[in-house]
């Protein structure tokens, strides 16, 4: 994956996320919960339990409808994992006799069904928003605001690695191409070395503006509200996850 | 080395996440300690240098991780870890929550790593290279730059420091996969295969980090954590082997505790409340229409399993699928009235 297309990457889920929908105006910390909720319960199965896997289909789909979030994007970042999932699984198929193919399958779908949630988690919630609603349940200062500023950043830096990269192949087209689009090992460490300098001054200029700004002082925090429809799909969701992880609805 | 979710036990990730949270707030604790001291009683004051400097750096390795560099010879392209650069960077200890929230990133936003197995990817690429392997493997090795700057030392040292990281952190994916018994690949037969492979990635790492160490010592040495602090063996290293120690027995209790007698949580808790063995419905099987995995007169055999469930997940993936595009499309028409 080039680096402009994972600055797009980066920026569609964020755009995702500024959409507004039931799941979107849900309290950050009751969607980060079910999510967590949602993820330990397939973890809690058995590894040849792949039907009682599959009702938990239903939260994604239901949750990507309600919040209007187009699966393409989530089977994109799905197809990063699959091959690194598939060769942990393929070793069963040949170590385990007869139910090895089961096995298989459940690593895959339990994959699937994990990604899909915390990628879902993230376009129906901003970043600002999850960071306000730690802050307000008292995570530490430091923790919060070097994940969101590490987010900001994130976003930042890759452009300028972007024009640096291009100004790069230009200048070196032959040795680009020789190198297959990289940097050839001896110009690795003036390239990446000089990225980082700038990167640590431009860091230094941003987060002075953001103070200016009133980043980080409480007055700038949005209050934290739980409503009834947070309470509501809380118990939904998680008494769903609950019965089906309990009941077996095949038997 | 990221692990994703699937490959995963509840019991193996939750306590590779006590691990790792303990290890980012005993970090946390540190920075702020330090943070106070440097800055005259108001505590913010420091952090606030010290955040938009963490933040940098992590999206910096974030960043570089997208540019490959060819490796002469092999045809083969490869790029930086970070846990060692961090470090050399920021100090062990904000390079650990540096690479947290960097990790944190990757798994919410490319699904790089799961959220389940935060922890253990925090621990294999951050607390390793960070807590362990720079104060114990790069900065003996580097040296005392402040008498006199050898860059073959410090080369030396990242080249070593990041293959031993590579190298503890593939073992521990190793142990953490055999502990979740998600798959069947034999002990011995796993380690061999990951470990070469990550010799061969961490000495490519090693010399990116290397190349980037002596450009910023040669370009901004002020910058590095390690340039002007003469190393010397203090109760730092004995508390980080006296953590790790303590980390190790309570991690390798509890896990082969949960590991080898109770493989499923919710069952155990389910069966502890209600005294039975396995929670039994009578109406569910009167009102199934495939009980116990078979045709209902029970004359299936292997064919009525195979049938059921054939027949109960197509069943549940078409209703999931249905009851979505209802959704989506009682929505499109509510937006069309509007």
């Amino acid at each position: 994956m080039g680096i402009r297309e994972k600055i797009s990457q980066f920026y569609r889920l964020e755009e995702l996320a500024r959409k507004s929908s039931v799941i979107h105006r849900l309290n950050p910390l009751v969607k980060l919960f079910v999510t967590l909720f949602y993820i330990v319960t397939l973890a809690s199965f058995d590894r040849h339990a792949l039907l009682r896997i599959v009702p938990f289909v239903f939260y994604p789909a239901v949750a990507a409808a309600l919040s209007d979030t187009p699966f393409s994007a989530i089977f994109r970042r799905f197809a990063v994992v699959l091959p690194f999932c598939a060769c942990f699984g393929i070793s069963n198929l040949f170590f385990e006799r007869g139910t090895g193919v089961i096995s298989f399958a459940v690593i895959i779908l339990r994959a699937f069904l994990c990604v899909t949630a915390a990628l879902l988690f993230m376009s129906v919630t901003t970043v600002s928003a999850l960071a306000n609603a730690l802050l307000r349940v008292r995570v530490p200062w430091l923790f919060v605001s070097l994940f969101e500023m590490t987010y900001r950043f994130a976003g930042l830096l890759p452009e300028e690695a972007a024009a640096m990269h291009t100004a790069y192949k230009l200048r070196s087209a032959k040795l680009s191409e020789k190198s297959g689009g990289g940097v050839a090992l001896r110009h690795y460490g003036a390239f990446a070395g000089s990225l980082l300098l700038r990167s640590i001054d431009r860091g230094n200029r941003v987060w002075h503006a953001a103070l200016c700004r009133g980043y980080g002082s409480p007055a700038a925090r949005a209050p934290l509200r739980f409503g009834v429809a947070d309470i509501v799909f809380a118990v939904c969701a998680c008494g769903a996850f609950l019965f089906f992880r309990l009941v077996n609805i095949y038997a | 080395m990221h692990m994703a979710d699937s490959l995963i036990s509840a019991q193996v990730g939750g306590v590779m996440a006590a691990v790792s949270a303990a290890a980012a707030g005993y970090s946390a604790a540190k920075i702020r300690r330090a943070a106070f001291s440097r800055s005259d009683g108001d505590e913010r004051g420091g952090e606030h240098g010290l955040v938009p400097l963490m933040a940098v750096t992590g999206a910096f390795v974030f960043t570089a991780q997208m540019i490959n560099f060819t490796i002469p010879g092999t045809g083969s392209s490869g790029h930086i870890g970070g846990g060692i650069l961090l470090s050399a960077v920021l100090g062990g200890f904000p390079a650990l929550l540096a690479m947290s929230a960097v990790l944190i990133i990757q798994c919410l936003f490319f699904a790089d790593g799961g959220l389940l197995a935060l922890g253990c990817n925090i621990f294999n690429i951050g607390v390793i290279p960070c807590l362990l392997i720079y104060p114990l493997v790069f900065r003996p090795i580097a040296g005392k730059p402040s008498v006199k700057l050898s860059l073959k030392r410090v080369c030396a040292a990242a080249v070593v420091s990041a293959v031993a990281a590579l190298q503890l952190g593939a073992f521990s994916v190793v142990l953490e996969t055999q502990l979740s018994g998600i798959t069947d690949l034999p002990f011995a037969a796993f380690a061999a295969l990951m470990q070469p492979i990550h010799l061969a990635i961490g000495l490519g790492e090693g010399a990116a980090t290397a190349a980037i160490l002596s450009y910023v010592c040669k370009a901004r040495p002020e910058t590095l954590d390690f340039m002007g602090k003469p190393f010397s063996k203090t109760a730092f290293a004995k508390n980080i082997f006296t953590g790790f120690a303590v980390l190790a027995v309570i991690t390798g209790g509890v896990l082969s505790l949960f590991a080898s007698k109770h493989p499923d949580g919710l069952e155990w808790a389910t069966a502890k409340l209600s005294g039975a063995k396995e929670v039994k419905t009578t109406a569910q099987p009167k009102t199934a229409l495939m009980p116990e995995y078979d045709f209902k007169n029970g004359s299936g055999g292997n064919v009525g399993t195979s049938v059921s469930g054939i027949v109960g997940g197509v069943m549940t993936f078409a209703l999931a699928s249905g009851t979505a595009a209802v959704i989506t499309a009682a929505r499109k028409h509510k937006e069309k009235e509007k």
